[in-house]
């Protein structure tokens, strides 16, 4: 018996790792260990013909046997299978250089990703976003910003007017200390953002700071820099003693945040109806010898505009800014004409 | 506004190179746009800003702030004139009808003048400053102008008809000009008149038959001071704009009318000869008196953000030329010289103060500012949210974002149907296809969609844009109906689907997409239109056309484009066009949002194909199944529309669901999902449709 046992291993060692399928390793395991006829299982049934102390012998031996066996038929097993998987792998090869299946693509136009930005900043200093109608009375747009009619300043703003009009209306008059009656009051296409200042402060009392930004329209003709139809970005911050030094600052942390470096302005003399003093803001990265860029008007609200806005200039103070987006766009992206942005065209807006 | 170099260093102190001059200008005064060369010379073109005309339109007058501005020395020309005995009062009536139209009306007379050409350094002045040498009464005229600023006429005094009135025109008066051309006056424009008609419109251009010639000998010198408003109104009107419009439009001083005159008769005598009469004829009913203003220290160290010594205010006020009348502590009240119309109140002097003293020295200083936030309109925060998301979502499903002109235009109008009634309406448009501001934004992006379509396979686009429409009450917090709507469109040059569905469908399931991400699970479609829905939409195909609902609530409405207009449109291909209320689909979306926890026992699905006629809605028949199917039907889903051509002959399609059974209490048996379908087959077998499971 013990050689027969011994025989068996032998067979087993070679024969089961001499498979090279897991089919002709199922046979060899038939072979030794299948219940009809296996080699191991024969030997196992003459067991009980044995003398009590062969038999434990034989029988501790056959079983050592039979795991040794099944050990070495998982052990091929394993070797087999994982060979049969790297085939299968191995014709499954892609070629990783071909185009991948997208998803369908959309884009954001690039004003919306910008104005996004430029809000985020704001909300992050704790202003809040305001908006205004686009089509503004006159009033709005021009007398309570204490440009009344007639007044040479209001050719900085070539203007589309509507043909509606709206019922005469009453209206402080900032010039003077009474309720003006507009008779034939214009609408019109607003030219700036600037009448959402005076149409919130309506409704808002002091201290407050917000930012507006929104459509405003042109009447000029068009070229790479100008359009019928663009963007503004109005701001206004009202307090006690909001001063110009305040909106320096402002306005910088405004800059380094968009442009995401360390950004410098600098201020000069301007002209606007509606802040005293006025400045124009140019910019450019701090430290740099490069040339300044003209990004935005700006100035401290003028007392007329308080007042017509139905504040107290002589207990509020402030400043206002006004800039366009599409210029700030221009700028970020290196874009070459302002007239791509309305321009529709896929060519353009699928690169943002 | 061309300066000439050479002319201001003969007022102020200049030994920077103009190049130098223009940059020190831009920084604190005015934007210098160009340098030119020209002859020896160079001119500098200023932007001068509009409230500054009256005292810095003339090279004495950009002098005095260049010096200012250096705190350096400024020499103001000085006038000898020589008269002769005759008083010019006894040559020239001069009467103003109105001292608010002409506050003031200056005049000299001159005789035995000769008229000629300029000499060589008055033509080269008016050159650098781009004014075209004519004669040399006429170029003294412009040249005093550019000088201290102030407009001045010429009139040859033999051609007047009595004496000179300053008045409105007649209804249908009319005057040759100096241009040639012939204007048509009116009682809102002034006239310089003499007693036979006008001879001139007031501030703004010279009448022909009263202006200088060759033969002239004797002249009335006009220097006068008009109302601002009036010089626009007329200049507007007329659509005629000169320099002297420019400069009176924008203010003049009042009292330099007299040394204007002077200059100008003793540069005429100097040039051309002749005598000048005794003193002027001058109305001036009510003299220009100075500003008394109150500057105060605290304010101006509030206001600028910063401190600036007190010695120098005072001192910067006098460089402007102001005059302290009493100072303190606490500020000083100063007067304001009268060429200086800009400066009315405190605001106008710190800007003064500031700037003499340099914006570049005021640093930036952190906001003192309470932790509350600003106020904020709440209805806008909401909607600007939902904005956002939308076109978050948009993108999301494979839509790029347009933006587009608000305005419209005949063909577009014509295009797509619709009739222009209800829309705002431009008085000066800026093109025949910009006349009006469009309602409905869906049609300009469907036109940007074919527009693309010429080099794109398949487009989809979308807006989040607004729609205008007028009120019949406007009110100043509200002119006109502004609707912010969501507007989207897929257009595919080739639909590959049998029945040309890709574009509507697939717009349909991108709105599926979004409706339901927005919350709003319980949108549907509805394409029982109106006949004002319709026509509010011409451009829809009448059977791919439905109002996109949410509940009980219309919040828009999609469509495929009609192909004739598609034809006009020059769009090769098919387009499907959908517009949303943003507004109402806020609301839907905020009534909605709720949360269902996930089921805890397995469902079992079955499937069911059934046979309906063709004009059958698949809405309809999943709401029969639904309806059939009980409690425990807890979802159905259509995932196959079949229109066969066999079982098109037969006016039959087949719809094919999944059916999922579910309790939220216990695992279903067989026997209970079998009674549920018993239940449904029931109910389809009564309509006569057939099953097939």
């Amino acid at each position: 018996m013990h050689d027969e046992l011994k025989h068996i291993e032998n067979a087993a060692e070679t024969e089961i790792r001499a498979a090279k399928t897991l089919d002709e390793l199922e046979e060899r395991r038939i072979q030794f260990l299948g219940r009809e006829r296996g080699a191991l299982t024969l030997i196992l049934r003459q067991l009980k013909n044995l003398a009590p102390a062969e038999r434990a012998n034989v029988g501790n031996e056959a079983n050592r046997l039979r795991e040794k066996v099944e050990r070495l038929i998982d052990e091929h097993a394993a070797v087999l299978r994982s060979s049969a998987r790297e085939s299968i792998l191995e014709r499954e090869r892609i070629d990783v250089s071909r185009p991948g299946k997208r998803p369908p693509r959309g884009h954001l136009h690039p004003l919306t990703k910008l104005i996004r930005e430029i809000e985020q900043i704001f909300l992050s200093l704790g202003f809040a976003v305001a908006e205004g109608p686009d089509v503004e009375t006159e009033w709005y747009n021009f007398d309570a910003l204490n440009i009344p009619a007639h007044h040479p300043a209001r050719d900085m703003w070539d203007t589309f007017w509507l043909r509606q009009k709206i019922p005469s209306t009453k209206h402080q008059d900032p010039n003077k200390s009474k309720i003006k009656n507009l008779e034939t009051p214009r609408l019109l296409l607003r030219t700036h953002t600037s009448p959402v200042q005076v149409r919130y402060m309506e409704k808002h009392q002091p201290p407050l700071r917000i930012i507006a930004p929104g459509v405003v329209y042109r009447y000029e003709a068009t070229d790479v820099t100008h359009e019928i139809q663009f963007h503004q970005l109005e701001g206004l911050m009202v307090d006690r003693d909001i001063s110009i030094a305040n909106f320096r600052y402002v306005i910088e942390q405004f800059f380094t945040r968009l442009f995401g470096k360390a950004m410098e302005v600098r201020l000069r003399p301007s002209y606007f109806p509606f802040t005293e003093p006025s400045f124009e803001v140019d910019m450019r990265a701090k430290g740099s010898k490069g040339a300044w860029l003209e990004i935005s008007g700006a100035g401290m609200v003028h007392p007329n505009v308080f007042k017509a806005a139905g504040l107290n200039p002589k207990q509020w103070q402030g400043f206002a800014f006004g800039m366009g987006i599409e210029r700030l766009a221009l700028l970020k992206w290196k874009i070459p004409d302002v007239r791509l942005f309305h321009s529709g065209d896929i060519r353009f807006l699928k690169q943002f | 506004m061309k300066f000439s170099y050479a002319w201001l260093k003969e007022f102020a102190k200049l030994k920077e190179s103009p190049e130098a001059l223009a940059e020190f200008l831009t920084l604190r005064a005015f934007e210098v746009e160009t340098i030119a060369k020209t002859g020896k010379d160079w001119a500098l073109d200023i932007k001068l800003l509009p409230n500054r005309a009256a005292d810095a339109s003339g090279h004495v007058g950009m002098a005095r702030e260049i010096a200012a501005l250096k705190n350096s020395k400024f020499a103001a020309p000085t006038t000898k004139i020589t008269e002769a005995k005759e008083p010019a009062k006894n040559a020239v009536g001069v009467r103003i009808e109105n001292k608010t139209d002409c506050p003031r009306y200056t005049a000299r007379v001159m005789r035995g003048v000769k008229v000629g050409p300029s000499p060589a350094w008055l033509r080269e002045r008016l050159e650098t400053c781009g004014i075209q040498s004519i004669s040399n009464v006429v170029d003294a005229a412009n040249f005093v102008m550019l000088e201290l600023g102030q407009p001045l006429h010429a009139f040859d005094a033999k051609k007047l008809n009595g004496g000179i009135t300053v008045r409105r025109a007649k209804q249908g008066e009319k005057l040759e000009a100096l241009d040639d051309k012939t204007y048509a006056l009116n009682p809102e424009i002034l006239v310089i008149a003499d007693d036979a008609g006008a001879i001139a419109i007031a501030g703004i251009k010279g009448g022909k038959a009263s202006g200088v010639h060759q033969g002239t000998t004797d002249l009335v010198l006009e220097s006068a001071n008009f109302d601002p408003v009036r010089i626009r109104i007329a200049s507007q009107r007329l659509n005629l704009k000169t320099d002297a419009s420019w400069r009176f439009e924008r203010g003049q001083d009042p009292n330099q009318t007299a040394l204007a005159v002077d200059r100008l008769a003793a540069l005429i005598q100097n040039i051309a000869g002749g005598d000048i009469l005794t003193g002027r004829a001058d109305q001036y009913p009510a003299p220009a008196k100075p500003k008394t203003i109150l500057l105060r220290a605290a304010y101006l160290e509030r206001l600028s953000g910063m401190v600036i010594p007190a010695r120098f205010i005072a001192n910067a006020l006098g460089r402007i030329g102001c005059r302290i009348k009493k100072q303190s502590k606490d500020g000083w009240m100063i007067e304001a010289p009268t060429q200086r119309q800009d400066l009315a109140i405190e605001e106008d002097l710190i800007e003064e103060i500031v700037r003499l003293w340099g914006y570049d020295k005021i640093k930036a200083v952190a906001p003192r500012i309470p932790l509350a936030p600003s106020p904020l309109a709440e209805e806008e925060a909401e909607s600007r949210q939902w904005r956002e998301r939308v076109r978050d979502l948009f993108v999301a499903a494979g839509f790029t974002e347009n933006y587009q002109y608000h305005f419209t235009g005949e063909k577009l109008l014509a295009a797509f149907g619709v009739s222009a009634e209800r829309l705002l309406e431009l008085e000066n448009p800026a093109s025949a296809e910009f006349t009006h501001l469009a309602n409905h934004p869906a049609h300009r992006l469907v036109w940007h969609a074919a527009e693309n379509l010429r080099h794109a396979e398949r487009v989809a686009l979308f807006a989040v844009t607004k729609g205008f429409e007028r009120r019949d009450n406007p009110t100043p917090a509200k002119p006109a109906d502004e609707t912010s709507y969501l507007a989207a469109v897929i257009a595919t040059k080739q639909d590959r689907t049998p029945r040309q569905e890709e574009a509507f469908l697939g717009l349909k399931g991108a709105l599926d997409e979004v409706l339901e991400r927005l919350g709003i699970a319980d949108h549907w479609y509805d394409d029982a239109l109106t006949v004002g829905e319709r026509a509010a939409f011409p451009a829809m195909h009448p059977y791919r056309a439905a109002k996109i609902m949410a509940g009980e609530q219309a919040v828009g409405m999609f469509a495929e484009l009609h192909p004739d207009v598609a034809e006009r449109l020059k769009l090769k291909g098919r387009a499907a066009f959908a517009q949303i209320r943003l507004d109402a689909l806020a609301r839907a979306a905020e009534e909605e949002y709720s949360f269902t926890a996930p089921p805890k026992f397995p469902a079992v699905v079955r499937d069911l194909a059934v046979v309906v006629p063709s004009d059958v809605r698949a809405d309809d028949v999943e709401e029969i199944i639904q309806a059939a199917g009980g409690k425990l039907l807890a979802d159905t889903d259509l995932f196959d529309y079949f229109e066969s051509d066999e079982l098109a002959a037969e006016g039959k399609k087949s719809l094919a669901f999944h059916l999922v059974f579910q309790s939220p209490e216990r695992t279903l048996t067989d026997a209970e999902v079998s009674k549920a379908l018993a239940a449904i087959s029931a109910v389809l077998t009564e309509k006569d449709w057939e099953m097939r499971t």
